[in-house]
């Protein structure tokens, strides 16, 4: 559920005050970006999802019940307009995977603690599952990147794709196993239990 | 080496938190004999711990002023700002629902699943055979009926063109229920209008929940899969997939297509001998692909 700050600016973004919305959408806006690039694969229809989510959001807000966190309502439109876009586009997809010189999978991580030979590994393996998670079908890609980068519970995630909870609990198994097949094959994880990676846990 | 068939299915939810804690206590306790699904484990985490960060998006400076400026450009008007009231479901279905014909398409299509999940029989390919077999003079709906009957022939098995009237008319049946929840968004509506009618709650419920969600007036006409598919099944098709435009990813998943994938898509549901209806159009009408996963155990 959200915080006093971020309900008090829902509050007035639905009252109507655009500077208490812009803050919303720049709490947000990273999040939506992160849900949009690997739904839309083309950058501009990426963005464009992103600013039809948040219209979405400031037009849906005076009637936003608040008995699904903001978050999750978020993502479900997020979600949505993301298929708008494509369906607008009527993008006929044969052959338009993403490139993987594309500047939003070009991530350069910030390395703090790790040394620059962890850092490089696991940015490796991140452009890895980056490479691995376009690989998936959509509706997995949707609901295993709702789990892990935006840790949503299967719950949440059954609200955001408006699927049931079974629906979720599967998707996301089969694109974690599909996904862990991909890695697997390229060569990105070491054999099982040999894992330099496993020491690290989660991040929650 | 493997991760156990009984511990698979529970070892997800185990590393999303998400079992109750006498099974998580059940699937820790197997962890420390089981280097199989430890490793699935670990894999799990390893894919956690190396995930793309949100930190790591990129935003356009300017983006939070544009969708602001939008804002303030009136493209998405709230509550007086609106032609109709965003309550006005039925003022707005009115207004939408005048082309018959997109409606009737709609229709025939939100209703396909309620048919589709309450004929067990389709499952058998014997019986959509038999009904493949006997030809029907009157399609409901002329575009099945535009489709080449001579083609259906070659895979009797997972083509239903002939048959497609009596698929039709069972479609028709659930056109009742369906037509006053039904989003009827008519496509030669600009992306601005799109605001003025429908709220974006109604959009949300709207774009995910009916489904299959047809925006497309003349819905029938174009060329579909359907088919219900394990989740083992899924993934063999996933591969096909994953480059294919979701429109949408409620219950009911489904796909916009080439007419190669389409058909590389066919290949493999009859490769695979798994049962499919389909429907046929005319040239240059869309492709989808509907799915129903059956139930996760």
């Amino acid at each position: 559920m959200s915080n006093p700050t971020e309900q008090a600016l829902i509050d007035a973004a639905r009252a109507g005050e655009e500077a208490a919305f812009e803050a919303l959408i720049r709490l947000y806006e990273k999040k939506v970006f992160a849900l949009t690039r690997r739904l839309c694969p083309n950058p501009d229809d990426a963005a464009e999802a992103a600013q039809d989510a948040f219209l979405a959001v400031w037009q849906g807000l005076p009637f936003f019940r608040g008995d699904a966190g903001f978050s999750t309502w978020l993502y479900r439109l997020t979600t949505n307009a993301c298929m708008d876009v494509l369906r607008r586009e009527g993008r006929h997809a044969a052959g338009a995977g993403p490139s993987l010189d594309d500047e939003a999978l070009n991530i350069d991580i910030p390395s703090t603690q790790e040394t620059p030979q962890q850092a490089a590994e696991r940015s490796e393996l991140r452009r890895a599952i980056e490479e691995g998670l376009q690989t998936l079908p959509p509706e997995y890609r949707a609901a295993l990147v709702l789990r892990e980068l935006h840790q949503l519970s299967y719950g949440e995630i059954a609200e955001a794709l408006d699927a049931d909870l079974g629906t979720v609990k599967s998707r996301i198994s089969r694109g974690r196993k599909l996904l862990r097949k991909y890695l697997l094959e390229t060569g990105n994880f070491s054999p099982p239990g040999a894992s330099k990676e496993t020491g690290r846990g989660g991040r929650q | 080496m493997k991760y156990c068939e009984e511990y698979g299915t529970l070892l997800d939810a185990y590393v999303d938190g998400e079992l109750s804690s006498t099974d998580t206590l059940r699937v820790a306790e197997h962890l420390k004999t089981c280097g199989g699904c430890r490793s699935y484990v670990d894999a799990a985490l390893a894919i956690r711990a190396a995930f793309p960060d949100e930190e790591d998006e990129a935003v356009p400076e300017e983006f939070a002023a544009g969708v602001l400026s939008a804002v303030r450009e009136g493209k998405a008007p709230r509550g007086e700002e609106r032609e109709t009231s965003p309550v006005d479901k039925k003022a707005r279905w009115k207004k939408l629902a005048l082309p018959l014909a997109a409606c009737l398409a709609l229709a025939v299509v939100a209703g396909q699943w309620q048919w589709f999940s309450a004929k067990e029989s389709f499952q058998a390919s014997a019986a959509m055979t038999q009904d493949a077999a006997i030809p029907d003079p009157a399609p409901m709906v002329p575009a099945l009926a535009a489709a080449p009957a001579g083609e259906g022939g070659g895979a009797a098995e997972t083509r239903s063109t002939s048959g497609a009237a009596d698929e039709n008319e069972k479609r028709i049946a659930g056109t009742e229920e369906a037509v006053p929840e039904a989003e009827c968004d008519a496509s030669d509506d600009g992306g601005v209008d799109e605001y003025q009618y429908v709220t974006s709650s109604d959009r949300a419920e709207n774009a995910l929940s009916a489904a299959p969600v047809m925006n497309d007036a003349n819905a029938e006409k174009e060329h579909a899969i359907s088919v219900t598919l394990t989740q083992e099944q899924g993934d063999v098709l996933a591969p096909l997939l994953s480059d294919c435009t979701l429109e949408s990813s409620g219950e009911d998943v489904v796909y916009l297509l080439t007419a190669g994938r389409f058909h590389e898509i066919l290949a493999e549901l009859e490769r695979q001998n798994i049962p499919a209806s389909v429907t046929e159009a005319s040239d240059g009408a869309p492709y989808r692909l509907y799915i129903r996963y059956r139930a996760f155990s």
